[in-house]
């Protein structure tokens, strides 16, 4: 059984659900061009794998076995739809551009799988912290992958110049293929490599 | 108690159902005033855009309420009518406009004349330091979604003094591309009439003719000759239902005080 401490801190590295388990990956390709609603949706994510792994916790003992798949996905689907109503409530531009992908977050293979593996047999607390730390081993790979998208290919960060003008006047220039979601696979997979080389026991014989 | 049996099953169910379904109501009609506003900033900032005011979701209020002086509706045949440009349901008017050319080809005039008059169409004024534009609302059908704009024409009512488009699901990069400013811009001068009669705009395969076409020319995206000829097809639809109104507002600069037919 692994120590609460573990369940925050493995799912960031040795058990990562996007580089070592290959899950989430559509959405970490569609929602990285930028690094705005890459974080938001990183939020989102980890808001909506918290919370639905410590309610189906609190209710494993009631949830009659037949049903459990369709009870758990009645509460992932409340809580994406909190979601998507409290962004297009308050920040309506940044719903727009994550468009469909906050309601994919329904099918995002992190939450359901979480759901079935750890908070059907887990007490309440250490499935909260799956949740967390599991949204937010998600969240991280976001993130990365959309730093070096934008500040690569676009030369800006949160809408601010991050790459001066005089970098340009020498010929640099952004790279274009960045935006590109190939680009976003491609660093996946750097990021997998490292990771891999520095954890020689994720290496499969 | 048995967890696993019938009966338990489908109570379990059902409460679960139920109370998801009352947390979800609360919320939604909770947060339904935020959103509506949103939703109504955005609008204002198209409007805007289409006069080249560039706002965004913040100031489009403010900036809406300083720069559009007036909005009104009319029918088909060019009559003022009672009610509130700001919510109509462009829906309707771009399924009327569909109605009213079908009908128009299968010359049937007296359903036409007669749809023409229950037609319900928004007309927003714009007046920015003494530069005055009609703003007209169009929507149509793109290659795979709606589609639609705002398209404001000079106080000729004849000339195009700017347009903004959005699309609902148009191939990004190809279709989508109407959303830019490279295709936008070249709609601004173009003629609506030709010799008093009703022309619109005619949209050419990328390349093939729009620069010798100065009046009505508008060259397509490259890849997105479909969705650029819906543009063409939506305002040509739309602006069919505004014919006589802008006809009989066209040349007088105070378009407030044209003289309503009939």
């Amino acid at each position: 059984m692994a120590s609460n401490k573990e369940l925050i801190k493995n799912p960031l590295n040795i058990n990562n659900p996007v580089t070592v388990q290959v899950l989430g990956i559509c959405s970490a390709l569609a929602v990285t061009v930028k690094l705005e609603p890459a974080i938001v949706m990183a939020i989102s994510v980890t808001f909506v794998t918290a919370l639905a792994n410590l309610i189906i916790s609190l209710l494993r003992n009631t949830i009659p076995s037949r049903i459990r798949i369709i009870v758990q996905l009645i509460v992932v689907s409340l809580l994406v739809i909190l979601v998507d109503q409290v962004l297009k409530a308050f920040m309506y531009q940044l719903d727009k551009q994550l468009s469909v992908y906050v309601g994919l977050i329904i099918t995002n293979c992190i939450v359901m799988g979480r759901l079935e593996a750890f908070a059907l047999g887990n007490k309440p607390l250490p499935a909260l912290l799956d949740g967390i730390g599991n949204g937010a081993g998600y969240g991280l790979i976001l993130v990365i992958v959309a730093f070096i998208r934008e500040l690569f290919g676009t030369g800006y960060l949160f809408n601010i110049q991050i790459i001066p003008n005089c970098f340009y006047e020498l010929g640099y220039q952004n790279c274009g293929f960045m935006l590109n979601p190939p680009m976003a696979l491609i660093l996946i997979g750097i990021i997998i490599w490292v990771q891999r080389s520095r954890n020689r026991e994720l290496i499969e014989k | 108690m048995n967890v696993q049996s019938n009966k338990y099953t489908v109570i379990y169910a059902s409460i679960m159902v139920v109370a998801v379904a009352a947390v979800l109501t609360l919320v939604s009609v909770g947060l339904q005033p935020m959103q509506q506003k949103n939703i109504d900033n955005e609008k204002k900032q198209n409007i805007l855009a289409s006069v080249n005011v560039e706002a965004n979701l913040d100031n489009a209020g403010d900036l809406y309420t300083k720069y559009i002086t007036g909005s009104f509706v009319i029918d088909g045949t060019g009559n003022k009518i009672d009610g509130d440009a700001f919510t109509i349901d462009m829906k309707e008017v771009a399924k009327n406009a569909k109605d009213l050319r079908k009908l128009k080809e299968d010359g049937k005039t007296a359903e036409a004349e007669n749809l023409k008059k229950q037609m319900k169409l928004p007309v927003f004024e714009f007046n920015k330091d003494g530069q005055k534009a009609l703003v007209i609302p169009v929507r149509g059908t793109g290659l795979w979604d709606a589609i639609w704009g705002y398209v404001a024409v000079e106080d000729d009512c004849n000339t195009i003094y700017g347009v903004s488009f959005d699309h609902a699901g148009e191939t990004p990069g190809l279709g989508a591309e109407i959303t830019t400013p490279g295709f936008q811009e070249q709609f601004k001068g173009k003629k609506l009439f030709a010799n008093g009669d009703f022309h619109g705009l005619t949209v050419y395969k990328h390349g093939t003719g729009a620069a010798n076409d100065k009046e009505f020319g508008i060259d397509g995206i490259s890849g997105g000759t479909i969705t650029s000829r819906c543009v063409g097809e939506m305002i040509f639809d739309c602006f069919s239902g505004y014919e006589k109104f802008l006809k009989s507002a066209g040349g007088k600069t105070a378009y407030n005080n044209v003289k309503i037919s009939e």
